[in-house]
């Protein structure tokens, strides 16, 4: 004879649902409050204070050699210059987003030559601590 | 009320790949999901909006290392600067300051270094070319 619970659940055997139902929600939650992180190796610097990035930036990321980068490309200096021209000619603005292992001079480097584009003033790109 | 003798068995289904699945599906989101959140921080790129302020406003901080700072060739920790420079920005709200970096401070320090400025209320922050370090 098999003793059975008022649920049909046999002793000695889990009940699974409950356990289904937590997985379930942590599922949701993941899928709902997360993005699928792309695939990038410069880490941002994090800080403190900030505003949401709301307008369309020409980003140039730097990575923690120094190298600099547009989009996905690699550019170098004078590859960087024509995009800036392009950019101010356009009428854009433009974020880096450096590294934040890199020396800060290099950093210093780029904003001298976006000024030098004619921006008067760029957004750094960093994230939440 | 009719009833059979033998009942037919109810059919069960198999949980176990159903979870099998999830199981997966929860560690690929829990290992590929990123909750960081990008921030923008606006500054005036290399002086150049120091000219639309009077020179006496402009407070030139030279950063050193982390957390230790130079303005006006006196050194002094980062906190004592803020406070300083806070005390100053409530008697002129047209205050900007610039910051120049030594060698070997890196982004994450003179990031830190600008968000903590810009937290006291100073909007206009501007990264200046010269680095200053054989100065000091």
């Amino acid at each position: 004879m098999i003793l059975t619970t008022k649920n049909n659940t046999k002793i000695g055997q889990l009940d699974l649902t409950p356990l289904i139902n937590i997985v379930f929600l942590i599922l949701i939650f993941f899928m709902l409050a997360g993005s699928i992180k792309p695939v990038d190796d410069i880490q941002a610097a994090r800080t403190s204070s900030g505003s949401s990035i709301d307008t369309e930036l020409l980003i140039i990321a730097i990575d923690s050699d120094g190298n600099t980068r547009i989009g996905k490309f690699s550019s170098s200096d004078d590859e960087l210059n024509e995009a800036l021209l392009e950019q101010k000619q356009r009428n854009g603005l433009v974020g880096i987003k450096p590294d934040a292992r890199l020396p800060a001079q290099r950093l210093v480097e780029i904003s001298a030559m976006v000024q030098r584009a004619g921006f008067s003033e760029l957004t750094l790109i960093t994230r939440d601590p | 009320m009719f009833e059979f003798d033998n009942p037919r068995p109810k059919p069960s289904i198999g949980l176990t790949p159903l979870i099998d699945v999830v199981f997966i599906l929860l560690l690929f989101f829990m290992l590929a999901t990123n909750f960081d959140v990008e921030r923008a921080m606006y500054v005036s790129s290399v002086s150049g909006a120091e000219a639309t302020v009077t020179e006496n406003s402009i407070v030139r901080i030279h950063q050193l290392d982390k957390g230790s700072v130079s303005v006006d060739g006196v050194s002094m920790d980062e906190n004592t600067m803020l406070q300083a420079l806070k005390m100053r920005h409530v008697e002129d709200q047209s205050l900007a300051v610039s910051v120049s970096v030594a060698a070997g401070v890196s982004v994450q320090s003179l990031l830190e270094l600008i968000a903590n400025t810009k937290e006291i209320g100073i909007s206009s922050v501007s990264i200046a070319s010269e680095t200053m370090a054989a100065d000091q």
